[in-house]
């Protein structure tokens, strides 16, 4: 049997083998991180493929809960547990031909602990033990934010330091004031035991868990670090910040909100602070200058959108979310990674430096505007699906209004995303020719085709999303799997 | 006096009153002595939950009677092991600062636009 802990297990061991052996053979850590992610993916898969059957539970200590630690993985937490682990597997593909950042040892060290913390929050049952990995993936990713030692990664490091932290501390008040009202910490017991409990300790409760995970899923007004990390720390690891860290912080989101919320408050809240954040950070991609720092606007963006749409709270809805998603996270790793291929070889950070780069470099201009044009929705492209799925959604609610603010969002999206590829493809005799090992583009190449695959098919991948908006949907079938059992 | 309400008030006076200082000082420093206080804050409160007024520790012997909650304690022994790794991270980025830029004040960090 494929047990969830083997994947904490593994990871641990990997992480601190590097540690160990590093002293006495150097250079080895790029390979023990992609050897350790790759099999975490592998025992991650066979876990998602067979909690699609039947969920998989895994107990600690003997004890069933809700008298002990327990890891559950069930269609919705197999979906982003694939979604961070495949993507982090691709990260630490490409490191292996791109240079880590020093010292390297240390770097992938932290990289295998960030993908165990963001694993671990993804699966655990346990309110505490969330906390304990929320814990492992915030510090690591702090630490590798603020590795490169330059002004702006360290001034973006202590910034999400300190607001994650006061964010973390918030979330364990609310633990605090959950464990005294129901004694348990099991969140499926939790869940069962809500309708009795004071109802103004479980609101306050409920609005600090909104306000801790608001934070790490990059949710407006607490959402002040994200343009500085993203922009200081290194494209690999902006990378991992969209498609990992902001991935297990918006799973964590969901899962409590849903497991715990009343229904129209829940939507209320999601919604307003979700299109909020599209909107604002849209607007401020706008007037960047630099490359990085506008993906980065995009991508808080994009989490909004995706927050927001989850508030809508129909199974359509829910399906369209997480299809967007799974879009957002490969369409957004595949451009950091271009990006860091691009200031690897040429050294460039501004928006005007990109002219006629993709003119030159035909590959990269290629894998450039797919990744661009998925994120847009551009039809015959795995976004196309999603957003429309997103418009059909909200439109068959009725929301109106809020349709037409996702438009005007998206519509500010593409302006600068289309001047972005104007850029690209501008003709400049200048532009350079940068030289691409194969095997740092494997990564965006395999991006790239699952982007046509799903462009062209989307019923491949369709009934996956349609297993977890369901599993998410019924919160009762989440209780009684984890306690009923 | 009633125990119980009065380490309630203390915990959640703590917790306003670090992220008070983290929020509004601007020494860097002072806002990871700040983020200090509001944990001790958390700790103190999880305490509480599981606080009974006269209770002993849950040690299992003859005499006992009543015993406080040892869950709470045990979530503390962690959440003050996480508390100083991320104070040792945040000094350790704050030493970097300093050393580029010579300063601690968050306005004199030329970059540090919220």
């Amino acid at each position: 049997m494929v047990n969830p802990i083997l994947i904490i297990a593994i990871s641990l061991f990997g992480a601190f083998f590097i540690a160990l052996i590093s002293p006495f053979v150097k250079r080895t850590g790029k390979i023990i991180a992609f050897l350790t992610i790759g099999f975490d993916l592998y025992i991650g898969a066979s876990l998602a493929l067979k909690s699609l059957r039947t969920p998989v539970i895994a107990y600690t200590a003997g004890f069933k809960p809700p008298f002990s630690i327990n890891l559950v993985v069930e269609p919705f937490s197999a979906v982003f547990l694939l979604i961070v682990l495949t993507i982090g597997f691709l990260i630490s593909l490409y490191y292996l031909a791109h240079p880590g950042e020093e010292p390297e040892d240390k770097f992938f060290t932290l990289l295998i602990l960030n993908l165990m913390g963001a694993s671990g929050i993804i699966m655990t049952g346990d309110l505490f033990n969330l906390f304990v990995f929320f814990e492992i993936t915030a510090i690591s990713s702090y630490a590798l934010v603020s590795i490169r030692k330059q002004k702006a990664s360290l001034e973006g490091g202590i910034k999400y330091l300190i607001i994650s932290s006061i964010g973390s501390s918030l979330f364990l008040v609310a633990i605090a004031l959950l464990y005294g009202q129901t004694g348990t910490l099991n969140i499926a017991d939790i869940a069962a035991k809500l309708p009795f409990i004071n109802k103004s300790v479980a609101l306050v409760a409920f609005l600090l868990i909104l306000v801790a995970f608001f934070v790490e899923s990059e949710i407006f007004p607490f959402n002040g670090w994200a343009p500085d990390a993203y922009q200081g720390a290194g494209e690999g690891i902006s990378a991992l910040l969209a498609g990992v860290i902001s991935k297990a912080g918006l799973y964590a989101l969901i899962r409590l909100t849903f497991t715990l919320l009343d229904l129209p408050l829940r939507s209320k809240l999601l919604i307003v602070f979700g299109i909020m954040t599209f909107l604002i950070a849209e607007l401020s991609a706008l007037k960047q200058k630099r490359v990085k720092r506008m993906l980065a606007y995009s991508s808080i963006g994009q989490m909004g959108l995706v927050v927001a749409i989850f508030g809508i709270g129909t199974i359509p809805a829910l399906k369209a979310a997480i299809f967007q998603g799974v879009n957002h996270a490969v369409s957004k790793v595949a451009l950091f990674l271009l990006v860091g291929m691009v200031i690897k070889n040429l050294g460039i950070y501004k928006l005007d430096d990109y002219k006629g780069l993709g003119r030159k470099n035909p590959l990269l201009g290629l894998l450039f505007s797919l990744a661009i044009l998925n994120l847009l929705g551009f039809p015959l492209f795995a976004g196309f699906w999603s957003k429309l799925s997103i418009l059909l959604s909200t439109g068959k609610q009725g929301l109106y209004l809020l349709l037409s603010l996702i438009l005007t969002g998206a519509i500010v999206e593409v302006y600068y995303y289309v001047r972005f590829m104007k850029i690209l493809y501008e003709r400049n005799e200048e532009a350079s020719h940068l030289e691409i090992h194969l095997l740092e583009a494997i990564p965006i190449i395999a991006m790239a085709a699952f982007i046509i695959i799903i462009g062209v098919n989307p019923g491949l991948i369709t009934p996956l999303f349609e297993k977890a908006s369901e599993a998410i949907f019924m919160k009762f079938s989440y209780i009684n799997l984890v306690i009923g059992g | 006096m009633n125990g119980g309400a009065m380490f309630y008030g203390a915990a959640i006076a703590l917790i306003i009153g670090g992220i008070m200082i983290a929020a509004t000082k601007r020494n860097l420093i002072k806002i990871i002595i700040g983020l200090n206080i509001m944990e001790t804050g958390v700790n103190l409160l999880l305490i509480t939950t599981g606080y009974i007024s006269g209770g002993t520790a849950p040690i299992m012997n003859k005499t006992w009677t009543k015993v406080v909650d040892p869950i709470p304690q045990a979530l503390v022994l962690t959440a003050i092991v996480i508390g100083v790794a991320v104070t040792a991270m945040a000094l350790s980025i704050v030493v970097r600062i300093y050393e580029k830029n010579n300063s601690l004040d968050i306005r004199k960090i030329k970059e540090m636009r919220w």
